[in-house]
């Protein structure tokens, strides 16, 4: 798969003309049937105004019938690697268990990224720089925790005795910080942390203050280690209540459990497919729990849509847009967040209305950027983002968002290169493998990257340059679905002409289901939205994210169940990803 | 360059600002030099390696395609004692005898690649001698080192009771951004994860690194690496706990996490070393910075301490990386070009109007090197100089970075056939009491490959020599050390 260059300042886009066949996932051989029927009606009725507290989720649809294969104690069970908290979730999490919000993780050498997503088990290792990351900061948070030791403790020194309160300390923020009841044997090797520190002259609470650093290091704490209650009669492991509360929690809230979640992995309460699906609806559903629940979910779709990949230094040509400053990356990163926002808890959450919304979230200043060069999207007083209607015919959800346009293009040029490769990978999951080395290669690609020419548009620029038949091949695959966002310059804003010549951006789709004629990116973005190869790809982005990896053949009733809630719900991100939660081998690991 | 002041003895009282962001606190250092197993040092015996990387080919036009090759602005246009000055090693004018150069050198593993390794994998069998591994993350430069890189091999064999086995240091513009392309690979996959923060690593090989602990004095710092002892203690009991109920993927993964608490925990165990007489002063605490010129300039003088303290003896030093947009505006290169962006990346793919750039970025970076070859021959080290004590290799991730390859078109016009030799280019200083410097070397037509190449700097540093100085090499790339870098000349090249 071709990913994004890791460009802040406008390096070349890798120019994929390949050799050989385009046309074909990777992936290959899991072209399931989405679950049951056709997409159904299940969305919200209508939207609240903007600014509103967030509309209740509907009530999960009931499942489509299971495929016999699928059938629970017949389920292949995909790999389960003990993961380490993302960055993100390690500021969740301390922020949960100690209200630190100091967020110091981002702090910490940037998280591998891996099919777009930041928490892939495979690639979150603690390296002895991040060792030493996590040692200063477990040390500060600890520090700050003992600042009010009286709202720490489950005791009082002073009247159970310091050693005796120590031990209630061990074992009360011990099973919030291991998200589980310490084993003994865990037990003693905090507490000895204490003794030894007592033991060489050191007060009560700086006793605490190591205990809970040393807390803060171990293994329990920094990843996910899903040992199970033992083995069914199948061979896979029954995970324990506390597990499946992690499970749960870091999937919804991208957080550790909550006190409710432990309570009822206390009493048992989370075995059945029935308790831990009333307490996701809980998660995702009751108000009391919003602000968990649009952080977590936005750790997903902030990524999928890429708003989290815009960097901060973000540059275009000042020649041509002098009104792109150092400031404009952050402001559209804020359009992004707000516009997801509102389209997950206001307005059905549809992977549709992500494609296709004919509306944005603006305020005063984003609202000046983009009318300095469309003058339909209104002047907008408000100093915090808006709902604003936009034209239907210019605008369709986030591909047509500046943020996107401008992170996928050139410091001064569309790269509709760039764009066809990333929407190829992104929206229909048929990644475009990097170009063979070639001399052919570097003189296409230095032509290319030249300024763009006044009498030639980027579409007739491709015309000229890529004219190899091997080229061609491959690149017929994804030249059109860029071109088809050439109304979209640099700086990611509207323009209605180029080079002195209207846009042309009718294409056709090739190698997909979809196979036919476009007739413009609302088009284009109109049959993605309504296609299966669409809908299949948005739950994959939304199993990768959930399960920290890629897909594998072992995936594939998890994969069906996704998509039937999917398609049960008008593929509503929170159906798709409390699927999760309904998915036959969510109480289980594979052995 | 007057680096640390490295002669003048150490002030006893030297006091370093804490670690603590801006917390300003004071921090007493009588123990520094007291790292430096002095003994040792004074017998000369102590020797160090530095590998370090300049990105996108030692001239980044060097194998410039379209038939123009007069754009290698790196290789000598003789061998030899006297070899002609180029336009990118002007930074070495003084440094001529101190310094052999090397091209020509073949990469075995790349030749043998079904492909040409795609866009600068170079960094990942540039000190790995296993060929590289791919990862399946879908991500692009998915390349990975084959194995432990021979930097921390030899931090294995020569590392031991330092503060730090091994110190990686990257001049990067996003603190914590993770870049790709690094030289050091804990194992096949493990990519070994460098300093980006001048002050940090400050902190780390300096200072106690504890924020906000004002370890004013001797006792302050026993009882810092008690509790710090005790904390990792228990840390280290929990792994254990857990580890007994893992499978096997994951103990290796909880192997690796316990291999860095155990580096931690040596580095924190090495504060409690007794002080004992004078050696090295510590330079002033960096700020952080992420200016290229400032950056490197403060981790090239942090490094040369550190070696010079005897706080760590090898070390990776990484200008950048390969494939990374760089701006270099304090070289007076705009940011955008004809609608270009002006980054080092994108001036290695463009055309020869903006060669004068590619020129000068290519020249500063490589007199980053040789500021570092400066700066050890200027420490003195008994009767003789920190750079007679270490081994120096320098060299790129592609052998052109207008190619991407690691390779690429041999010198003197005619293209590079598939299968042929590739032509990777070094500058090799150091390690006196094994390497004569002063020449320009060139393997013709693959006389010498890179695996020789390591393995010669693996013999000037560990003092094996022999059949077990190729030990860590697979078979089927052994070759004798690279021929022509002890004085001993031969026909074999040109």
């Amino acid at each position: 798969m071709v990913s994004r260059m890791p460009t802040a300042t406008g390096a070349p886009a890798i120019v994929a003309l390949l050799l050989g066949a385009c046309v074909g996932s990777i992936e290959g051989g899991m072209g399931f049937e989405p679950g049951g029927g056709e997409p159904g009606s299940g969305g919200t009725a209508g939207s609240p105004p903007p600014g509103s507290e967030p509309s209740p989720l509907p009530p999960a649809q009931p499942l489509p019938p299971s495929a016999e294969a699928c059938a629970p104690g017949k389920v292949q069970l995909g790999r389960t690697p003990m993961r380490r908290l993302s960055h993100a979730e390690y500021n969740h999490t301390v922020a949960d268990l100690l209200g630190d919000a100091t967020a110091p993780a981002s702090a910490f050498p940037a998280d591998v990224a891996s099919f777009g997503y930041d928490n892939n088990a495979d690639r979150l290792e603690v390296t002895t720089i991040l060792a030493e990351d996590y040692l200063a900061t477990a040390d500060a948070l600890a520090t700050r925790a003992v600042g009010n030791l009286a709202a720490l403790l489950p005791c009082d020194p002073a009247k159970t005795g310091e050693d005796a309160c120590a031990g209630q300390f061990v074992a009360a923020f011990g099973k919030r910080a291991f998200r589980r009841p310490l084993s003994s044997e865990e037990a003693a090797n905090l507490l000895a942390v204490y003794r030894s520190s007592r033991q060489g002259g050191d007060d009560f609470a700086t006793g605490i203050r190591l205990t809970i650093t040393a807390a803060l290091l171990s293994p329990q704490f920094l990843f996910r280690a899903e040992i199970g209650a033992g083995q069914v009669a199948d061979g896979a492991v029954k995970l324990t209540g506390y597990e499946v509360a992690s499970r749960l929690s870091y999937l919804l809230w991208a957080s550790m459990p909550d006190d409710e979640l432990l309570r009822a992995a206390d009493a048992g309460q989370l075995a059945t497919d029935a308790e831990v699906r009333a307490q996701a609806m809980r998660m995702l559903g009751d108000p009391r729990f919003a602000a968990r629940a649009r952080r977590g979910l936005a750790r997903f779709s902030a990524q999928w849509i890429p708003a989290s990949a815009i960097p901060a230094n973000l540059t275009k040509d000042p020649a041509q847009w002098r009104d792109w400053t150092a400031a404009t990356p952050a402001l559209l990163k804020t359009e992004l967040a707000a516009f997801i926002d509102h389209v997950t808890w206001q307005d059905g959450g549809k992977f549709a209305t992500f494609l296709q919304a004919p509306y944005t979230l603006l305020d005063r200043e984003l609202a000046a950027f983009y009318r300095a060069k469309d003058p339909t999207i209104p002047a907008i007083t408000s100093a915090t983002p808006v709902k604003v209607a936009l034209d239907p015919a210019r605008y369709a959800g986030f591909m047509t968002r500046a943020g996107v346009m401008a992170l996928e293009a050139g410091p001064a040029t569309s790269k509709p290169i760039r764009r066809g490769v990333f929407f190829r990978d992104r929206l229909l999951c048929d990644p475009v493998p990097p170009p063979v080395p070639d001399p052919k290669v570097d003189q296409a690609r230095a032509e290319l990257d030249k300024p763009a020419a006044a009498n030639e548009t980027e579409r007739q620029r491709l015309e000229r340059v890529i004219t190899d038949v091997q080229c061609v091949s491959c690149h017929r695959v994804f030249n059109d679905l860029g071109l088809a966002f050439e109304n979209f310059d640099a700086s990611g804003r509207w323009r209605a002409q180029q080079a002195g010549q209207a846009i042309v951006t009718a294409g056709v789709l090739v190698g997909t289901e979809l196979e036919g004629p476009f007739a413009g990116h609302t088009d284009l973005l109109g049959k993605v939205a309504q296609s299966r190869q669409g809908r299949e790809c948005f739950v994959k982005q939304v199993f990768r994210y959930a399960a920290g990896r890629g897909e594998t053949v072992a995936d594939a009733c998890t994969l069906a169940t996704l998509n039937g809630a999917g398609a049960a719900s008008d593929y509503d991100v929170r159906q798709v990803m409390l699927a999760m939660v309904s998915a036959p081998g969510f109480l289980y690991r594979a052995p | 360059m007057n680096v640390v002041g490295l002669r003048s003895p150490l002030p006893r009282r030297t006091v370093l600002r804490g670690l603590a962001r801006g917390a300003g606190v004071a921090v007493a250092l009588p123990w520094l030099e007291a790292m430096a197993p002095r003994r040792a040092r004074a017998q000369g015996a102590v020797r160090r390696f530095i590998g370090g990387l300049k990105p996108m080919g030692m001239s980044a036009h060097r194998a410039h395609p379209f038939g123009d090759f007069t754009a290698d602005h790196f290789t000598p246009k003789a061998t030899g004692a006297n070899w002609p000055m180029t336009t990118v090693l002007q930074p070495f004018a003084d440094l001529r005898n101190d310094v052999t150069i090397l091209s020509g050198v073949a990469h075995r593993a790349i030749e043998t690649a079904p492909t040409d390794s795609i866009c600068h994998d170079g960094n990942c069998v540039f000190l790995v001698a296993q060929d590289p591994v791919e990862a399946n993350d879908g991500e692009i430069f998915s390349s990975q080192g084959g194995g432990r890189s021979m930097d921390l091999l030899i931090a294995d064999r020569i590392g031991a009771g330092t503060r730090l086995p091994s110190l990686e240091l990257q001049v990067a513009y996003d603190l914590q951004k993770r870049w790709t392309h690094f030289l050091s690979w804990n194992s096949a996959g493990q990519q070994r994860e460098p300093m980006r923060d001048a002050s940090k690593v400050f902190d780390r090989v300096f200072s106690a690194g504890v924020p906000d602990q004002g370890a004013q004095n001797q006792a302050a710092l026993e009882r810092l690496r008690r509790q710090r002892g005790s904390v990792l203690d228990g840390v280290k009991a929990n792994i254990a706990t857990l580890r007994k109920q893992l499978g096997v993927a994951d103990q290796a993964r909880l192997d690796r996490h316990l291999g860095s608490i155990r580096e931690v925990e040596q580095r924190i165990a090495s504060l409690t070393a007794p002080p004992t007489g004078s050696g090295c002063s510590a330079p002033a605490r960096p700020s952080t910075s992420s200016s290229f010129n400032v950056v490197s300039k403060a981790m090239i003088d942090l490094l040369v301490t550190a070696l010079a303290c005897d706080l760590t003896r090898v070390a990776t030093f990484v200008i950048g990386g390969g494939a990374q947009d760089v701006m270099y505006p304090f070289l007076g290169i705009p940011d955008v070009y004809n609608g270009i962006g002006m980054s080092h990346h994108s001036i290695t793919h463009g055309g020869s109007d903006v060669r004068e750039w590619a020129d000068k970025i290519d020249a500063w970076q490589l007199e980053q090197f040789a500021y570092l070859i400066r700066s050890l021959k200027g420490a003195k080290e008994g009767d003789r100089t920190l750079l007679d004590q270490t081994v120096v290799l320098v060299g790129s991730e592609t052998s052109s970075g207008y190619n991407h390859n690691f390779g690429g078109w041999a010198w003197g016009g005619e293209s590079r056939p598939k299968g042929s030799p590739l032509d990777n280019a070094f500058v090799l200083a150091g390690g006196t009491h094994y390497f004569k410097h002063g020449t320009h070397v060139r393997y013709k037509g693959g006389t010498a490959h890179h695996h020789q190449v390591l393995r010669a700097c693996y013999e000037a540093v560990t003092g094996i020599e022999g059949a077990a100085s190729a030990s860590w090499i697979p078979a089927k790339y052994q070759g004798p050390p690279a021929p022509g870098l002890r004085g001993d000349r031969s026909a074999e090249m040109i």
